[in-house]
């Protein structure tokens, strides 16, 4: 089970999805593990309003949001020295803007545990 | 000049032939070639081919290599076919695929050019082209469709399976949910690129669960739908639908649904609104489909939604941005 010095240590996880579902889902998985989770929030927009105001230490980034991808949240975090990994939907793994190419990437539908895993060890 | 047999052999065949002596003087211009070029066999033989059928940017580079030959026998471009372009007698350049191969006549240096006209080959290749690229395009998108649906069904299960004990129903709610999301996807086959008709959707969404068409009615402008505004809206008629068929108007044949809306000022304003008879049960624990109704509009679309319960039954209204429906309608 979670100890109490692993939750300390990952105070504040963003969850960016455009689905609510999934996002919720998400937020849900992470807290029954002993996260807090900022969030789910559907765009860029949220997301850096959240960066603005909580303290974020580490995030997960749904790379297509509908209208416009999460690259600029994924540049916002690496010039704060904030650790994330991209999910995406699709099998071009490709996708990934080349400035990020060090950060993990999943495909959906990924379990939240195997994310837990690697955002634990942030 | 050759035969009438070897002229009709040289003007049957598929491509445009150049003959060109040692100083590069046209010989022989067959029946394609007359056509490819827009000249005629008897304006041409006789007369410098490099004026007539080479791109004056071309013509150094032809005249260079021809000069070479004479010297060292050496022509890189002779026996091979390669792609370059072409002079039309109106001044038009075009694409050509072109073979030359020397050969010695009664003593005589000749070159015969093969040449063929690749304008409409190189369209249709372009053509392919790009069919494929919308083609890798369509899939992607389509498995990506796929793939978050797949995901948002493992969420239901999941749901449903934490309510399971408590609530057998939920395992009836989550087929239905997943087969409303079916639904929306045979509405996304049989329409075309404009989006899918917010009329149909709402159409589609009701007809599991209500009694008699006249319990429905709807009526609003003429909007579509963009697709995954469509998903979240399929969702949403399904929470109202199934929950008019557990508590409210399609609990038996004398309720109705009034469904409506209205586009002003870049927003749609959604109104579901019923009208029962029987004394509605409004006792129970917050839903997930409640919280379905409540949240998805919000964060999928950046709309908002209320919901009232009054003596005739739920009124549930959504406004959303326009943005979310197809261009020109909306």
């Amino acid at each position: 089970m979670i100890c109490s010095h692993e939750q300390n240590s990952i105070p504040g996880m963003l969850v960016v999805e455009d689905s609510y579902l999934l996002g919720m889902q998400m937020k849900q998985d992470l807290e029954t593990m002993g996260m807090k989770v900022h969030g789910p929030v559907p765009s860029v927009q949220k997301a850096m309003h959240l960066i603005e105001r909580e303290k974020i230490t580490a995030a997960i980034l749904d790379i297509n949001l509908g209208k416009e991808t999460s690259f600029p949240i994924a540049k916002q975090l690496k010039s704060m020295d904030i650790p994330f990994v991209f999910i995406t939907g699709y099998d071009d793994l490709g996708i990934v803007e080349d400035e990020f190419s060090d950060h993990s990437l999943f495909r959906k539908p990924v379990q939240t545990q195997v994310l837990y895993d690697v955002v634990r060890k942030f | 000049m050759p035969s009438n047999y070897l002229q009709s052999i040289l003007d049957s065949a598929l491509d445009a032939l150049v003959t060109i002596d040692e100083s590069g003087l046209i010989v022989e211009f067959n029946s394609v070639a007359e056509t490819t070029f827009g000249r005629k066999r008897r304006d041409v033989v006789g007369q410098p081919m490099v004026e007539l059928i080479i791109p004056p940017e071309l013509r150094g580079a032809h005249l260079a290599g021809m000069a070479k030959y004479k010297e060292t026998g050496e022509g890189p471009v002779l026996n091979q076919r390669i792609q370059i372009t072409a002079l039309r007698a109106n001044g038009d350049v075009f694409p050509i695929e072109l073979a030359i191969v020397p050969l010695i006549n009664e003593g005589q240096r000749l070159f015969t050019a093969t040449i063929r006209d690749i304008t409409e080959m190189l369209a249709r290749e372009k053509q392919l082209e790009e069919s494929m690229k919308q083609e890798i395009l369509l899939r992607r998108e389509l498995d990506h469709r796929v793939k978050n649906n797949l995901g948002q069904i493992v969420v239901m299960c999941r749901q449903a399976m934490e309510r399971s004990t408590s609530d057998q129903g939920c395992i009836k709610d989550l087929l239905n949910r997943v087969l409303a999301m079916s639904t929306i996807h045979d509405l996304f086959g049989s329409t075309s690129d404009d989006g899918i008709p917010l009329n149909e959707l709402v159409a589609k969404g009701c007809e599991p669960y209500r009694h008699t068409d006249e319990q429905v009615s709807i009526q609003g402008p003429q909007l579509h739908l963009k697709p995954t505004t469509a998903m979240t809206m399929s969702v949403i008629i399904n929470e109202l639908a199934t929950n008019a068929a557990k508590y409210g108007a399609f609990l038996d044949e004398a309720g109705s649904v009034s469904i409506t809306w209205t586009h002003a000022d870049e927003q749609v304003v959604f109104l579901w609104s019923e009208h029962v008879k029987h004394d509605i049960d409004t006792n129970g624990s917050p839903s997930f489909g409640f919280q379905l109704l409540n949240s998805l509009i919000p964060y999928e679309l950046d709309g908002s939604v209320q919901h009232v319960f009054g003596p005739d039954g739920i009124s549930f209204t959504a406004t959303i941005p326009d943005k979310c429906f197809q261009g020109d309608r909306a």
